[in-house]
């Protein structure tokens, strides 16, 4: 990957207090990475490593210390640039896909509703919308035309969870944010999924990836680069193979051993 | 909600109240000033079919006069409270903390005041009327409906799916009409049915009062405060009234059950299958 071209998004020195006083903790302590066009970065840490945080800082859904620049253009609050470029170019995955769909939505509803947002600035008829969602929904491995209708109650983990990346993906977003988007389902769910991400790749080779997890299995499948977080700070940074082959750092040897035993 | 009994039921007195109110603005068994000194207190007969008050008018007619202001205080009071609770949820869910937190200590300070204080105040410079009534039942309903519903509608606001919208580049307009308010709309349906049950029994006790209804208006607590004085002689006369807004309090809370049941997919499996 050139360092020269301008990265996709790039954070520098993010650091992000919670609390007052004596109860003021930092949850992330000088953590920089740079994500490119077509790029996939992994952020691996355990729990309460900073990771959910990070990804809410670099949407701009959090203010933090230090800047985040997405196209080159600063994310500081809702009305710059880089904010604004973020919102029609970006999706989200969660964890937890019943929480992140609306129970009173079906699916179709749920997946259309990015195209619906920016329908005037696209200039989508109802009819474009509705075909681009089903086509979406086709994408990620949804018979469309039977799961345009079911709610998030009707649907299985791994369902629910190809619906949440058929809306991440409608808009085609320029950068897709997956935070730990396997870490609730079934192991035969999981490997669906993970293939699901591969074809997406390979359809939008334009498209970037950060992946949150705290699974080596998963990062090592699709990873191109692997940020190790630990206590909000950067371990190490490198390409995938680096990483799991040479780590650098006893945490994520210790993760390694973790996932060998 | 037809297909319950208490939805049955409920839903056939409100479509009577509103029947009743409908045709009293054009016939009354009786003409409401029809007053005869020579038949007061007089039982259920032929030409009164609910017997007569203390001024020897038809308590059928009156009644049936005073579900149409009963109907009115009802509707607009439940107007006021949905608006005035409704622009509070959004200001609570308010990306802005400072608007956010001050709408919380507005609402539960606030909350405090009983309503019949509010009436009481408001009936210094107004005077008894409808007013006094929907004026101070909407505020009181309104800060409550906003207090009710605020657990949910954080919830909701803080919801991933909430977050989702928000990096699809959602407004804040979208989102609370898309998706906080239809998520707290079985609350809020609850609870504004709940509200008109209140309001028509707030209309009797202020009407009691000397604060609700202005002298002359007929309406339920009007016939009730009349009659109320005298029901050791003659019970019958308290008995209708009491029991036209018990039984329409009853209906008001069974149709906001049945009706939050109604419009929450997550327990009404029609309305995913029709999706």
């Amino acid at each position: 990957m050139s360092q020269h071209r301008v990265p996709l998004l790039r954070a520098q020195t993010i650091s992000k207090f919670y609390g007052r006083g004596h109860q003021r903790r930092q949850v992330l302590d000088q953590v920089s990475l740079a994500l490119y066009e077509g790029s996939c970065l992994a952020i691996v840490g355990g729990s309460g490593s900073g990771k959910s945080t990070l990804v809410r800082i670099l949407l701009g859904l959090e203010a933090s210390e230090g800047t985040v620049t997405y196209r080159g253009k600063a994310v500081e609050g809702r009305h710059s640039l880089g904010y604004q470029a973020l919102r029609s170019e970006a999706g989200l995955i969660f964890q937890n896909p019943f929480t992140s769909l609306d129970p009173r939505w079906s699916a179709l509803r749920s997946v259309s509703e990015p195209l619906r947002i920016h329908a005037k600035r696209l200039a989508l008829s109802d009819e474009q919308i509705q075909q681009r969602s089903l086509a979406a929904m086709e994408a990620v491995g949804l018979d469309a035309q039977d799961f345009a209708g079911r709610f998030p109650r009707d649907c299985s983990g791994g369902q629910a969870q190809r619906i949440a990346v058929a809306r991440a993906i409608v808009t085609r977003p320029r950068l897709l944010l997956a935070d730990e988007p396997m870490s609730s389902l079934d192991v035969s769910a999981r490997q669906d999924l993970i293939a699901t991400f591969q074809k997406l790749r390979q359809d939008n080779p334009r498209t970037a990836l950060i992946l949150v997890s705290h699974d080596l299995g998963v990062v090592q499948h699709m990873a191109d680069r692997i940020l190790v977080l630990h206590n909000g700070r950067v371990q190490e940074e490198g390409t995938t193979n680096q990483v799991l082959s040479h780590p650098t750092s006893a945490y994520t040897r210790a993760l390694l051993e973790a996932v060998s035993q | 909600m037809w297909s319950t009994v208490e939805g049955r039921f409920a839903l056939s007195i409100l479509l009577v109240w509103v029947f009743m109110a409908v045709l009293s603005l054009v016939w009354t068994p009786q003409p409401l000033w029809a007053t005869d000194g020579q038949q007061v207190w007089q039982k259920p007969s032929h030409n009164h079919w609910l017997g007569t008050d203390g001024t020897g008018a038809d308590v059928f007619s009156w009644l049936m006069a005073g579900s149409a202001t009963n109907l009115l205080i009802c509707l607009l009071t439940v107007a006021c409270a949905a608006a005035l609770g409704i622009l509070l949820i959004a200001a609570t869910v308010s990306r802005s903390a400072l608007v956010a937190n001050t709408s919380i200590v507005l609402v539960d300070a606030l909350i405090s005041i009983p309503t019949v204080l509010i009436a009481l105040i408001l009936a210094v410079p107004l005077g008894a009327s409808v007013v006094v009534i929907v004026l101070a039942c909407g505020l009181g309903y309104g800060l409550n409906l906003a207090r009710v519903a605020r657990p949910q509608a954080l919830l909701a606001a803080r919801s991933d799916y909430v977050i989702a919208a928000q990096v699809s580049g959602a407004s804040a307009g979208r989102i609370l009409v898309s998706h906080i308010l239809p998520n707290i709309m079985p609350v809020v349906a609850v609870q504004l049915s709940l509200s008109a049950g209140s309001s028509v029994l707030a209309e009797s006790g202020l009407t009691y009062l000397g604060v609700g209804v202005s002298s002359g208006v007929p309406s339920w607590g009007h016939s009730l405060a009349t009659s109320v004085k005298l029901i050791n002689v003659y019970p019958l006369t308290a008995l209708w009234p009491g029991l036209l807004v018990t039984l329409v309090v009853l209906s008001l809370n069974l149709f906001g059950d049945s009706i939050g049941d109604a419009i929450d997919p997550q327990s009404n499996s029609a309305l995913r299958e029709a999706a």
